[in-house]
């Protein structure tokens, strides 16, 4: 981008743009760059929520030496990836599989068929999980509807089997942002120059070969970019849970985000806001290494 | 392009009908729920459409007294609250980006590189990271448990993504029109208002439906900053829903509660339809 004329006109006069950046400026300063320096500070102090004095009690490292031996972090940790790795693998599968279905299938009603997938990513995910709440009850439709196909077997309490939330959360986030990633590869089809799928089949190709060899590489960057924000997004997941499972039964369903909540504001939890911040600063540390990555994919790519 | 095969037809039409089913139930339960009465739900959970059509309208009076007993709000009252705070966090988060996105395409200064990784990393930082700090600044300030707690930190939240959309859109706008301005003797905030606002009407329009749902649909930071029951914001009081003693609520007027709260959105989606999707797209692809 070049605007010669015009920086040249202004450049002299420096403290112009910092004007216009004002105030966003003092938003991040009050809000966000205040705010992430004191967590990161208060991640070396004990301090409970009912002490009036904040950094009365300063203990090192303690916290973080006490992340290592805390089973609850490591199982919450875990779960995260297990969330993640559904959100960023399986949700674009499916995501991926849909929008070229939806593309290929030349449907005479698509765009009203891609509004339909896509409206769960409207609502609120604290409704979503009320739906899904009763949805997946002892006696709820999906048992009803699995007893009356003869499955007995599987019409189980869903969201009070524990070696089981934390999949069900996330096949739930996933049932809900699923067509937000298939209007991005949509998107990405629509792009796509047709005249290469047209030159592979004089080759004499099927559709499905030239999906996989001319689409799927095609469609490189949107699956990467699809990946990276489901992967950025995983990371976030809190209301979902907390509207279906509250973490639990017993912290099975617990993900970094909820744990650190629990850590810290829950109404009959440990009120431990020193550790919470230090559960919160290990959090942004992993999603910082990944945005990192992605900010030098984007700079590769310009 | 090559024309699809009868099995290919067939394949395709078979995978979306299921994926429209595996969508489409759960929604469709809960709303027909909300319609029926309640000697019949318990017959019928299995049967997402009702046997008979007699519809009634009592689980939504009884949603509504119920919102007023248990959680001491009515639903106008957080429509109001939902609306308010979303509105006043959209204000200030365009007019911060957009002066932060003019700045960037307008000017070249020497940081420009560095605020806009800072951009780019505060993006995707999880808000959760803000939570307990963004407590105690606001306990500070004085704002808990007002709007302003939620219109600032949301404002902050939005900044990044905005800024980020219309920076893209801003560095579109072809160089004449700048230059003439210019030439003409136009001052920055001329440029500003005559030409890259209007120009821009659609990027604006794409972040306001983004940033709109990000903030109508917010819970952690409302749940947290907001302990007051007058000011309980849509999914605040919705999450409140069916918890504890309240779980003893009839499922036919919890199906009603969910569905007027679907309402507004629902109704906002279906005329913005096409806005939704190129808001989340841009939001995506440009974030």
């Amino acid at each position: 981008m070049s605007y010669q004329y015009i920086s040249r006109r202004r450049i002299n006069n420096n403290l112009e743009p910092y004007s216009w950046l004002m105030p966003s400026m003092v938003l991040f300063l009050i809000f966000l760059i205040y705010p992430i320096v004191f967590s990161v500070i208060l991640s070396f102090f004990e301090w409970r929520g009912y002490s009036i004095d904040i950094f009365s009690k300063f203990i090192g490292v303690q916290n973080y030496i006490r992340l290592f031996k805390d089973h609850l972090y490591w199982q919450s940790f875990g779960n995260t990836l297990i969330l993640v790795f559904v959100v960023v693998f399986v949700q674009n599968g499916v995501a991926i599989f849909l929008a070229i279905t939806l593309y290929f299938g030349k449907f005479k009603y698509s765009n009203i068929i891609r509004a339909l997938i896509f409206f769960p990513g409207v609502i609120s995910a604290i409704v979503i999980g009320l739906v899904f709440r009763r949805f997946l009850e002892l006696t709820g439709p999906l048992n009803v509807l699995l007893k009356s196909i003869g499955l007995d077997k599987l019409a189980i309490p869903w969201l009070a089997t524990t070696s089981l939330t934390i999949w069900i959360v996330s096949f739930i986030t996933t049932w809900q942002w699923v067509g937000y990633n298939m209007v991005i590869f949509y998107a990405g089809l629509q792009n796509i120059d047709i005249s290469l799928m047209e030159a592979a089949y004089i080759d004499g190709s099927s559709i499905t070969q030239a999906i996989f060899k001319i689409v799927i590489p095609l469609m490189k960057p949107y699956i990467f970019l699809s990946m990276i924000l489901n992967f950025i997004g995983g990371f976030r997941v809190y209301d979902i849970i907390w509207a279906t499972t509250r973490g639990g039964p017993v912290h099975s369903s617990e993900v970094l985000t909820t744990y650190m909540y629990y850590q810290s504001f829950q109404s009959n939890g440990p009120s431990n806001m020193g550790y919470a911040s230090t559960i919160s600063v290990t959090l942004a540390v992993v999603v910082i290494i990944f945005a990192a990555l992605r900010i030098k994919f984007f700079a590769r790519e310009q | 392009m090559q024309k699809l095969t009868l099995n290919q037809k067939v394949i395709t039409r078979i995978v979306i009908a299921i994926a429209l089913a595996v969508v489409l139930i759960p929604m469709l339960w809960i709303f027909f729920l909300a319609f029926k009465r309640p000697n019949e739900i318990y017959q019928s959970t299995l049967f997402i459409f009702p046997k008979s059509f007699h519809f009634t309208l009592q689980n939504f009076t009884g949603a509504y007294s119920f919102v007023q007993k248990v959680l001491k709000i009515s639903y106008l009252r957080m429509y109001l609250n939902s609306a308010v705070v979303t509105a006043g966090g959209l204000v200030i988060a365009m007019i911060a980006a957009s002066f932060a996105a003019f700045s960037m395409v307008h000017y070249k200064f020497r940081s420009k590189e560095i605020y806009y990784t800072f951009i780019l990393l505060s993006y995707m930082i999880p808000v959760q990271v803000l939570l307990i700090p963004l407590y105690i600044v606001l306990q500070k300030l004085n704002l808990l448990n007002t709007y302003a707690a939620l219109i600032f930190p949301y404002a902050t939240m939005s900044v990044p993504i905005a800024t980020l959309i219309l920076r893209n859109f801003f560095g579109q706008i072809p160089i004449e029109f700048k230059e003439a301005a210019v030439i003409d003797g136009a001052t920055s905030f001329q440029i500003y208002k005559n030409i890259y606002l209007p120009l821009a009407r659609p990027a604006m329009g794409t972040c306001i439906i983004f940033l709109f749902l990000e903030m109508w649909n917010e819970f952690l930071f409302a749940f947290v900053f907001i302990r007051v029951d007058s000011l309980q914001t849509l999914p605040l009081a919705m999450s409140r829903i069916g918890i504890g003693a309240r779980s003893m609520i009839p499922w036919g007027i919890y199906g009603a509660s969910i569905v007027i709260a679907v309402v507004p959105v629902f109704i906002i989606f279906m005329i913005f339809q096409k806005w939704f999707v190129s808001g989340l797209f841009a939001g995506g692809v440009k974030g």
